[in-house]
């Protein structure tokens, strides 16, 4: 019997080496596996009369472009045949204005501005904080587009979510 | 998910020996006339071979248990600890205390009175205090800009339940050596706040509503006899 135990105790001791191991690896920090940029999904319908409905529209040849204070970021450039479109808000203002342009060969360019809340938001030790943003107003210039409607206000990195609908 | 593993067979190997063992051996129930008392005091020395391979964090542990009867343990844990992330987008420090009471029971039934050596499982309630320091953080959407901030310090508490396993051997008079495996529940996580600690000594990883851990032991039994009945 004891000498089973003391057997036991240096497989333990073994085991206690190999998990310590384990553990201290485990003290690394762990990589983000989740999304951590919430991004504002905006989808494009247009009036069909002869299915009297409006129906998701795939913009031939779209610019979104995000307007900063002195610059411009180009977001999508040239994107082809997309009804559905991914953007990003900014965590240092309430606002961000974008500018669309559903052809970029011809059409006219559209002004669309968000106005939104931040909500701080601590995902995990692994990935940090990020921001969530819940969208108060949307304003848009009507040369070629129709309106614009805040379908869903949060703004948050869950998939799958609509937040703008822009009709044409 | 390995250490998860290697912690289930590291808890069950024990057990399987055990039951072989208590094939080989006749088992007695009889209660032993004069039982004596023991306290052990023990500390971890498992937490010193990982304070020294881990950058991030240190623990202290010590355990205290009493014989009651009847192969039952009462026993008490207590300890402290640190931990440091120093990550480019996320800094703090977090410092805590911790204790943790509970009931061990011996698999073993002693046949005589200086039988010391247990085969246990057991259960604790645990308790720490937890002191958070301000926390820095950075975020950086790629697009938006980049931002940063503090989080005020804080203190909280935090509970848990744990089921234990184990074995201490005694070695030589009144010197054993042993393990202690632990599942632990937490209670109050959301408690913890929106910026949960990433290490809590005497628990874990605070992010986790369920932590697995273990202990080295070394420990010293202090015994007296029983007062004898006229």
């Amino acid at each position: 019997m004891v000498n089973r135990a003391k057997n036991l105790l240096k497989f333990s001791l073994l085991l206690l080496v190999v998990i310590s191991g384990f553990l201290a690896c485990s003290t690394q920090r762990n990589p983000c596996l989740e999304p951590k940029v919430p991004k504002l999904s905006i989808t494009c319908l247009q009036y069909k009369s002869d299915a009297n409905n409006y129906i998701d529209t795939a913009l031939p040849n779209a610019n979104f472009v995000s307007l900063d204070i002195d610059s411009a970021k180009f977001w999508y450039w040239g994107a082809n045949a997309l009804s559905k479109f991914d953007l990003v808000l900014s965590p240092l203002r309430d606002t961000a204005r974008w500018t669309l342009q559903v052809d970029s060969a011809f059409s006219p360019i559209d002004t669309i501005t968000f106005v939104y809340q931040r909500q701080l938001k601590f995902i995990s030790n692994a990935c940090g904080y990020s921001y969530d943003y819940l969208l108060k107003e949307v304003f848009a210039t009507s040369r070629n587009l129709d309106s614009v409607r805040i379908f869903n206000n949060a703004v948050t990195t869950k998939a799958g979510t609509e937040n703008v609908k822009i009709y044409f | 998910m390995s250490k998860y593993i290697f912690s289930c067979l590291f808890f069950c190997f024990p057990f399987l020996l055990f039951a072989q063992e208590a094939e080989d051996d006749t088992v007695s129930t009889s209660k032993i006339a004069n039982s004596g008392h023991q306290v052990r005091l023990s500390f971890d020395a498992s937490k010193l071979l990982l304070n020294q391979l881990a950058e991030n964090r240190i623990a202290y542990e010590g355990a205290v248990d009493y014989y009651l009867n009847k192969e039952l343990y009462a026993v008490a844990d207590l300890g402290l600890g640190s931990s440091v992330i120093d990550y480019p987008d996320l800094k703090y420090k977090t410092n805590n205390s911790f204790l943790r009471l509970g009931l061990d029971k011996s698999l073993f039934v002693r046949k005589r009175p200086q039988d010391w050596g247990i085969g246990f499982f057991g259960f604790r309630y645990g308790l720490a205090m937890i002191n958070r320091n301000e926390a820095k953080y950075t975020t950086d959407d790629g697009l938006g800009g980049i931002t940063s901030g503090t989080i005020a310090a804080d203190n909280f508490s935090a509970h848990w339940f744990e089921l234990t396993g184990g074995m201490k051997l005694e070695l030589i008079k009144g010197v054993f050596a042993g393990w202690t495996v632990r599942a632990k529940f937490l209670l109050n996580q959301k408690a913890l706040g929106d910026l949960k600690p990433a290490y809590i000594a005497g628990y874990g990883p605070g992010e986790k509503a369920t932590a697995f851990d273990y202990n080295f032991y070394i420990s010293y039994g202090i015994r007296w006899p029983s007062k004898k009945k006229i």
